[in-house]
């Protein structure tokens, strides 16, 4: 027996044919395709941007879409799809880093709660009860209120907010998994906590990290855009799509195409993140197959 | 004992169902033919995934449709063809002239509704009664299933009730409109073996009251020779024998049925090993020609894996192979 | 049942403390001083510390939490730094306001979503439950101020149909209702398709489907019956965030409720209100979740009448 590894479903199979059901889901393909760009973009910016998203041109502003600037010119004369390509930037790193922070608390805490049990779990179900019983922006709005506006601040008070959704499936996770034979087998073969848990727990909680990370990214991206939409997340002049919808607020009698085309990215975005954990979590569902 | 009618309650001719699926089609129920006299009990046996229940499926048309289809056949009830009736119709016949019950009362019963109201609703749907006379009727069903303390039981939820009280309840349920058949899908598998006794012989009496015809389902012989009259064998989709409960015991004719009376381990008899019929079951998606238990049939000639058989016997005694037509000599 | 609710009723307890504690500590290690920021630039250093002592700022921070919530047990949320009034009047004019808005919003949504939801179950795997499940996935992608400002856009500028600011009329309830419930219409509707489309699956469907009951009275008295549990829990985590979501909305409609008096207070760093305003929403989320598991009891005869009896 390879003790080296965990003790998990079959693992290279159980992928292979978590991807091949993936593979069959249209719809979740298409958006495993749309997220694959927007990383892209996000990624390379500044090579796919056709201006400086900075660089103001008053003589230029508002605007209306042309062909020199695609999506038209904000209040400042600043290109509006250059802008909006940095403005990926920020909410899928908003998105992933908060998700990750998160993810990796949450799994800590479940951990925790459940391997340890009694009071430890006691302890921390409670502290879990009661972040959960807050609205999550809310919590976040004061958070940046201590902190200061700004989006290092951001990742740090969204990734502190996020991890409760993952600290309860976990810790549900390892209560089962704590019970089964062969978890007892590994306790009484000997080796430290935190090697079991390493080795033995976190693999069999594949399927539920990898499905609440993906699922709370659309949250994330939709917390970050509410804040900067308040001023309290992203400062100027970066371009954060929540931001750039307050500021078009000031003239959406004018320049109506200013305030929609941030919107539909964020939507775009929010929706493709959103089928995607869809089809993942349908294809790595261990009860659904058949 | 039951006055034998001529006429059929129910007859099923050569009824054909698939499921079509992402694999093909897959032949669940090939030319089933079988009938059932007023009054009479028909017990349906074989393995697991022989087709018995999904022939009690199709003939209350519950089959998911999607991606059940029944392909060709008849179903005559009182002479109407149940396969061309209308949803609204075939609504009218459950629960009111068929009904059925099923084989597990823990998850067969509306958990977040009293057992007495599920009851009064099978009233309501089909006669115009008032509430009060529906409720009386309905306690009046229970106490008729051997249920003690009726009036606390009519106000209890599922959860709250033992599994085979919950069986009664089903069979309250399913009888109150008295209805002309009663389908039993393994009714008593889930329950305990004491329990077991009791509801069957609840079955036998409420059938002597009220002459309702009862179709049982099950895969234990026990219950067969315990109350089955006739006796239908299946396998893989397809009647392969029809005699008495009596005659299937005494002189089984299908090599099948003779190879699973064989396997049932006699008290009377020292054997160093059970007898299995060797081989399995055919998948459905990969059904041999010709006669569909040929591969494993100790008496298989060239004919029987060529073309498949039809039914041969007396009006008492059927069965579906070769073994017993008249060109059975002249072949090798 | 009464072990139940006592459980229930003490540990919302137990949160509501919990929060008070963190609120106040987090909200009072901030950076800053608030009286210098009420004062103004030209106040001495004397008056400062004058006002600072009156307001017994600098006394330790535990004895100034035990103050404030002894206060607050008695109603007394203090007094605003800026406006001068009552924090807890201030709240309750808002509230009002708040209030309103989100249960209106919320029945909306209720009604639509949970219509939506079982219209898509029995249509399921036809095109009106494809495009019912896109638009859901639409309505909860879409950040809720931005579809205020589309409204805003199309029924108020462009068709003059409703007010865009303000709650001077029932009408100008109209677009931010709208705004507020579309979100939480798309969620209701997913999870009631979802659970509808589980149960239906249950053998007790087929039970009563075998007993020839309408189409109707097995969709609604059986399937749609045991499939409200989760969406009552979905409705009960809901209500909590439709006060953050309204703050958004209260914002872009320029709505005198709770969220926008939240966010002015936290432009000026006015703490009593603050501290005030998060407690008091705080304590009605706990009050709504405690709600909710009353509503599960009912809903639910397992919880309420317990085990077996033979």
């Amino acid at each position: 027996m390879n003790k080296k590894k965990g003790i998990s479903e079959n693992t290279k199979g159980f992928y292979r044919i978590s991807w091949d059901i993936l593979r069959k889901n249209r719809l979740a393909m298409i958006c495993l395709f749309i997220v694959a760009a927007l990383i892209v973009i996000a990624l390379f910016a500044p090579l796919i941007a056709p201006r400086d998203p900075d660089l103001q041109i008053i003589k230029e502003k508002l605007q209306k879409p042309g062909p020199m600037h695609w999506l038209g010119t904000d209040e400042f004369g600043r290109d509006i799809l250059s802008r909006i390509i940095y403005g990926c930037r920020i909410s899928l790193s908003v998105g992933v880093i908060s998700q990750l922070i998160g993810t990796v608390i949450g799994f800590s805490m479940g951990v925790c709660a459940g391997y340890f049990g009694k009071k430890t779990d006691a302890v921390i179900s409670f502290i879990i009860q009661v972040f959960s019983s807050f609205p999550f922006l809310l919590f976040a709005i004061a958070i940046m209120f201590v902190l200061g506006p700004g989006l290092n601040n951001l990742y740090i008070a969204l990734g502190l907010l996020s991890w409760t959704p993952t600290a309860r499936l976990i810790r549900g996770d390892v209560l089962r998994l704590k019970n089964s034979e062969y978890i007892q087998a590994c306790i009484i073969g000997g080796g430290s906590n935190l090697r079991i848990i390493l080795t033995h727990l976190l693999p069999n909680c594949f399927y539920t990290l990898i499905v609440t990370s993906t699922l709370g990214i659309p949250g994330a991206i939709l917390s970050e855009a509410s804040m900067s939409f308040l001023g309290l997340g992203v400062q100027p002049p970066m371009a954060s799509w929540g931001s750039m919808i307050s500021n078009a607020q000031a003239y959406i009698r004018s320049s109506t195409y200013y305030s929609i085309a941030p919107g539909i990215a964020i939507i775009i975005t929010v929706m493709a993140f959103n089928l995607l954990g869809d089809g993942l979590r349908d294809a790595l569902d261990p009860k659904m197959r058949s | 004992m039951t006055d034998i009618q001529t006429e059929n309650l129910l007859e099923l001719k050569d009824l054909c169902m698939s499921f079509y699926t992402d694999e093909g089609k897959l032949p669940a129920l090939s030319n089933v033919t079988l009938h059932i006299k007023k009054g009479q009990i028909l017990g349906v046996v074989g393995e697991s995934g022989c087709g018995k229940s999904m022939t009690a499926l199709s003939i209350m048309r519950l089959i998911p449709s999607p991606p059940g289809k029944i392909d060709s056949g008849q179903i005559l009830f009182n002479g109407t063809d149940l396969t061309q009736l209308s949803k609204k119709g075939m609504q009218k016949i459950r629960g009111k002239e068929i009904a059925m019950i099923f084989q597990e009362p823990m998850s067969s019963l509306n958990p977040v509704v009293p057992a007495g109201k599920q009851i009064m609703e099978a009233i309501t749907a089909h006669e115009h009664t008032g509430r009060k006379e529906a409720e009386a009727r309905a306690l009046e069903m229970i106490g008729k299933v051997g249920i003690p303390m009726p009036d606390k039981i009519f106000h209890s939820c599922p959860h709250q009730l033992s599994g085979g009280m919950r069986q009664r309840i089903m069979i309250a349920m399913a009888l109150v409109c008295k209805p002309s058949l009663l389908i039993c899908d393994e009714p008593t598998t889930a329950l305990d073996v004491t329990i077991q006794a009791q509801i069957l012989k609840l079955i036998l009496d409420l059938r002597d009251e009220l002459g309702t015809s009862v179709l049982l389902i099950t895969h234990d012989m026990g219950v067969i020779s315990e109350v089955a009259e006739m006796v239908v064998v299946m396998y893989a989709g397809q009647v392969v024998e029809y005699t008495s409960a009596k005659d299937l015991f005494t002189r089984p004719m299908h090599p099948y049925t003779t190879g699973l009376m064989e396997s049932i381990p006699k008290l009377n008899e020292d054997v160093e090993e059970l007898h299995v019929i060797p081989g399995s079951v055919p998948m459905l998606n990969a059904l041999p020609e010709g006669c569909l238990f040929a591969p494993r049939c100790p008496f298989t000639k060239d004919m029987c894996r060529k073309w498949k058989p039809a039914i041969y016997g007396t009006e008492n005694h059927q069965v579906r192979c070769f073994k017993y037509s008249t060109e059975w000599e002249k072949q090798s | 049942m009464k072990k139940y609710l006592l459980s229930r009723i003490a540990q919302a307890i137990g949160v509501v403390f919990a929060i008070s504690l963190i609120t106040f500590f987090i909200l009072n290690i901030i950076p800053g001083n608030p009286v210098q920021l009420m004062l103004g630039e030209f106040a001495t250093q004397e008056t400062i510390d004058r006002v600072t002592h009156e307001m017994g700022l600098d006394k330790p921070v535990i004895l100034q939490y035990l103050n404030w919530l002894g206060n607050m047990l008695r109603g007394n949320f203090g007094t605003s730094y800026f406006q001068g009034r009552p924090v807890i009047e201030l709240l309750g004019q808002a509230f009002k306001v708040t209030a309103g808005l989100s249960l209106m919003s919320y029945a909306l949504a209720l009604l639509s979503g949970i219509v939506f939801g079982i219209i898509a179950a029995v249509y399921h795997n036809k095109f009106l439950d494809k495009l019912l499940m896109v638009l859901s996935i639409a309505g909860i992608s879409a950040p809720n101020f931005w579809i205020a400002i589309i409204l805003q856009i199309i029924f108020g500028l462009r068709l003059h149909w409703f007010p865009i600011s303000g709650v001077s009329s029932f009408a100008a309830y109209i677009l931010p209702t709208l705004a507020l419930g579309t979100r939480y219409a798309a969620s209701i509707s997913r999870i009631t398709r979802t659970s509808m489309l589980e149960v239906v699956k249950q053998d007790y469907v087929r039970t009563a489907q075998a007993k020839g009951l309408p189409s109707w009275k097995v969709t609604m008295g059986h399937t749609f019956r045991n499939a409200l549990l989760p969406i009552v829990t979905l409705a009960g985590s809901d209500l909590s965030t439709i006060f953050t979501g309204s703050m958004l909305i209260e914002s872009v409609f320029s709505i005198p409720g709770i969220g926008k008096l939240l966010l002015d207070c936290i432009g000026n760093r006015d703490l009593p209100v603050i501290e005030g305003g998060v407690m008091y929403i705080a304590v009605i989320c706990v009050l709504i979740y405690l709600l909710v598991d009353l509503l599960y009891a009912v809903i639910d005869p397992r919880i309420r009448l317990g085990g077996e009896n033979e």
